[in-house]
């Protein structure tokens, strides 16, 4: 680096290496939590045992709250991708007026708060007469998975060299053929990739899952969250961690898989 | 003070197991202007940002101004470089980015506006003080990068490939201006290309130099007509080159070589040994053509002409002879009355001091 | 111009028969409008009605609300508190990050290639979990009050738990990527040659930063800044974590309203406010900077 003399450099890396450690000092103290024995949340843990794991999976709470998370994940995930890459499609190669306008439409889940989503959300199913189920999370979820697919796939179609598809329809090809044949193969590892955020998203979200859960229907961060309420113990530092290491491990199965674009939540 | 404005001595950089630069020595006086020449990889920027104190050397010393600045920091040593992206600050005005290096020194207002008005009178760039890089072309880009780097008055100006972001014409135009505006500065220059031409129009004195070393260093005639290595007589100018051995060799420097059953008549260019491996490379402009019944030459060989290539000044002619391929170039106007056309015969001729001989590298 | 429309415009688009694209982008929109657009003009709508203890909500058009918001000091300091937390969360995350947004950008280490993984790893992990992390870290027991103690900074263990500081840290944790990331992409886009020139022309280190790097980071920093603030204003459950009930932020005055108190329209009228907040940091940026965040 052109900035830095070897003093300079070294404090730098010092300061690098400090925040990291604050990065992840939170997440490096959940797990070591888990695994003390006693109901005490203790870091560093003196006695080991896998103790909270076991009656973490055996809790039917946790579980059916895991298990709805799971499934309005890959619903929302399923919906997002479906809904979203189309619609990338269309806004990077068709021009239309009011193009800009819409683009901002499908990125403006973005902008608004999650909490006043939320909290439309609520009181729109609730006039609709819609109780808190898995289908009105689903909704909510792909509202705001959709646009990280939007963007993602945009900025894969936008890389690709648009001589290839005129190529295409040089030959013959139909504008539906070359969006199957051409289009989406090529954007495979932005695909996946995007999957996996949205995923992700839904898996870990806990703001507009607030407002959309009840007693009988909830999901896993917000069981995390209402215990965190009334108890503490490492339970919750179990079952943190199992959710970490769901994340971890998509995470790098999508840096395998695509680029990261940039990145908002 | 010395009259030698930079001086490089024995340069080594290495980068892992490659050597950038292998001992490189070399001396520029003030007013020079010195190329550093040759293929990518040679070692030639490394050893412009060696001088200008982006690359500390492994071994060796760098002097500018007789003082010695090895391990002085670059923004201490009062060389003046242009970048071959030209850097300029895209959120500063021309007039600001010619006088940020006097703004650094600490000048005050009114000098550092004229010395700014100045340096862009000199670029013909006067009155664009408050444009802003976007706003200008590729040939004004460079001009605001050189006024810059001349605005701070250094002992030596430094160029990094400074024309080859230019397309081919304005190149050709820039090549005569700047060598106009440096010769005017009488700033000691040196300037890295790859581009031959442009080192044999631009310097005083041109270093060629290959895989980290100096090949050969001299004024552009000699480099051109006197190369000294076969990867010279490669490197500069269009050449046709035999491979053989030498089979006599004469006092004056006459040798004859031996390549494919021709026996070859050339000067020796480098110390050679009879019975050596040897490479003979005749630039094409020295290949005469001939009618088939002509003669006159010490080399003659027959040919048969395969292309015509006008080239607008001059037309080049690839011919082959006996399975070889070689090339001539003529004047547009006719300079012998021997025929033009594909396929027709011709004989190929050279005169021995036109036929250069270097020992054979491998 | 936007991000969104300078690479739109790159991209070489057809002018275009109306049915494929009417196809292609319809089920999205339409999914937008009908779960976003739709219920938050309801919301809006609803915070001019009024609402009655007793009988719930009375649709009859009224300001009360707003009034309310208006005339009430509570509101106004929860209002303030908010704002100059999330200024400080964002100015905590500008000074923190950007020496690493800066690493990121110009080293070529392994140091950096891991920073970069690391930094972004956490916005994978739920706001729940950090959360939790930071009680565990921050209770009288935890690791910091330990260390603390032993090194002899205080004497005894403090209640760092519960208070403002504590969702400080918390918030400038979980928000600091948004201010890194923008930096770094922009701090990449200033090519070194920058740098070089500026030393060679007789810049100090410092200087070098002062008058090229730092201006030119700019976008990136508002970029940033705008982000983290705009999730600062509306953070909810990290504050609900780490803060004491007497942490009044707009955020929790929102959610009791709506969830406990069940007033919907006064809750509606402080959503209303809170993104009118939003949007008008958002609009006066654009206005001085001409940046798009988004």
């Amino acid at each position: 680096m052109v900035t830095e003399g070897r003093l300079g450099r070294l404090f730098l890396h010092a300061y690098v290496i400090a925040f990291l450690v604050f990065v992840l000092a939170p997440l490096v103290v959940v797990v070591g939590v888990s695994f003390e024995h006693h109901a005490l949340l203790r870091f560093p843990p003196q006695a080991l045992s896998l103790r909270w794991y076991r009656e973490v999976l055996d809790s039917p709470q946790f579980l059916d709250a895991a298990w709805n998370s799971l499934i309005v994940a890959v619903l929302a995930t399923v919906g997002s991708v479906v809904l979203g890459t189309p619609a990338a499609y269309a806004l990077v190669r068709y021009r239309f007026p009011g193009r800009d306008l819409v683009a901002t439409l499908l990125l403006s889940p973005l902008i608004v708060p999650q909490l006043v989503v939320g909290i439309a959300l609520l009181q729109f199913f609730a006039a609709l007469g819609l109780a808190a189920s898995i289908t009105t999370l689903t909704l909510g979820h792909v509202l705001i998975t959709l646009p990280y697919v939007v963007r993602t796939l945009s900025a894969n179609i936008v890389g690709l060299d648009p001589a290839v598809e005129e190529a295409a329809a040089n030959l013959g090809a139909g504008r539906l053929q070359i969006y199957r044949l051409i289009v989406l193969p090529l954007v495979r590892s932005g695909l996946y990739a995007s999957m996996v955020f949205a995923f992700l998203i839904s898996f870990d979200n806990a703001v507009i899952s607030l407002f959309l859960v009840s007693a009988r229907t909830t999901t896993l961060p917000i069981a995390i969250y209402t215990y965190v309420e009334h108890s503490l113990d490492p339970s919750i530092a179990a079952i943190s961690t199992l959710l970490m290491v769901v994340s971890v491990v998509l995470m790098v199965a999508a840096s395998r898989l695509g680029r990261i674009e940039r990145i908002d939540t | 003070m010395s009259d030698v404005a930079v001086e490089v001595r024995g340069l080594r950089k290495r980068y892992g197991a490659v050597a950038a630069v292998d001992g490189v020595s070399l001396g520029v006086r003030a007013g020079e202007i010195v190329s550093l020449l040759g293929p990518s990889g040679c070692g030639k920027t490394t050893t412009l940002r060696a001088i200008a104190g982006f690359e500390r050397p492994d071994e060796g010393e760098i002097f500018i101004g007789g003082e010695r600045m090895t391990h002085v920091p670059p923004n201490r040593r009062h060389v003046a470089m242009v970048f071959q992206g030209y850097a300029l600050f895209p959120h500063m005005t021309v007039a600001d980015n010619v006088g940020f290096g006097l703004r650094m020194r600490g000048e005050a207002a009114a000098p550092k506006a004229a010395a700014v008005t100045r340096a862009l009178e000199l670029v013909r760039l006067g009155g664009y003080e408050q444009r802003l890089p976007k706003q200008l072309s590729g040939g004004q880009q460079q001009r605001v990068a050189l006024a810059r780097a001349l605005a701070i008055e250094p002992r030596v100006l430094l160029l990094d490939e400074p024309l080859s972001n230019l397309d081919a014409k304005l190149r050709q135009e820039m090549r005569v201006e700047l060598k106009g505006i440096l010769k005017d500065t009488r700033i000691a220059t040196v300037f890295v290309t790859h581009d031959q031409e442009e080192a044999l129009v631009l310097s005083d004195g041109i270093v060629l130099m290959n895989q980290g070393r100096i090949e050969q260093e001299g004024a552009p005639y000699e480099i051109y007509e006197r190369p000294r290595t076969s990867f010279a007589a490669a490197f500069i100018g269009q050449a046709n080159f035999f491979r053989g051995v030498v089979r006599e060799a004469r006092p004056g420097g006459g040798v004859v070589v031996e390549a494919d059953g021709l026996r070859l008549r050339g000067v020796a260019c480098a110390e050679i040994a009879v019975g050596a491996p040897a490479v003979v490379a005749v630039r094409q402009e020295r290949v005469r053509v001939l009618r088939a019944s002509g003669g006159g030459y010490d080399n003659l060989l027959p040919a048969r002409i395969e292309l015509l290539n006008y080239l607008g000044a001059s037309i080049q002619l690839v011919c082959s002879a006996g399975g070889r391929t070689l090339t001539a170039v003529l004047g547009a106007v006719g300079e012998t009355d021997a025929p033009r056309e594909r396929g027709a015969a011709v004989l190929l001729g050279w005169r021995e001091g036109d036929a250069l001989v270097f020992p054979s590298s491998g | 111009m936007s991000v969104v429309a300078e690479r739109l415009q790159a991209a070489r688009p057809r002018a275009a028969r109306s049915l494929p694209w009417v196809v292609a982008i319809g089920p999205a929109a339409v999914v937008v409008i009908v779960l976003l657009v739709v219920p938050s003009t309801a919301l809006f709508l609803l915070s001019f009605v009024r609402f009655d203890p007793l009988r719930g909500i009375v649709y009859s058009f009224t300001l009360e609300n707003y009034l309310a918001i208006a005339r009430s000091s509570l509101y106004l300091q929860v209002t303030l508190h908010t704002l100059r937390m999330a200024g400080l969360v964002t100015l905590a995350c500008l000074v923190l990050g950007y020496p690493i947004a800066y690493f990121m950008a110009r080293s070529k280490s392994r140091l950096a290639a891991l920073c970069a993984a690391l930094v972004v790893a956490p916005l994978f992990v739920s706001v729940v979990i950090r959360g939790f992390g930071w009680m565990v870290l921050l209770a009288r027991e935890g690791v910091v009050n330990q260390a603390l103690v032993a090194v002899g900074v205080f004497a005894e263990r403090q209640q760092f738990l519960y208070t403002d500081p504590a969702v400080l840290i918390g918030l400038v944790h979980i928000l600091s990527p948004f201010m890194i990331l923008p930096i770094a992409s922009v701090l990449r886009g200033v090519e070194p040659a920058l740098e070089e020139a500026a030393l060679n022309l007789g810049a100090t280190r410092w200087g070098v930063f002062r008058f090229v790097v730092l201006p030119l980071s700019v976008p990136g920093i508002m970029a940033g800044a705008i982000l983290v603030y705009s999730h600062a204003i509306a953070a909810f459950v990290l504050p609900a974590m780490l803060g004491s009930i007497q942490t009044k932020l707009m955020a929790t005055m929102l959610y009791q309203q709506v969830l406990v108190a069940g007033n919907l329209p006064f809750g509606a009228a402080l959503a209303t406010v809170l993104v009118a907040t939003t949007f008008l940091l958002l609009a006066l940026v654009y206005r001085f900077f001409g940046v798009r965040p988004w």
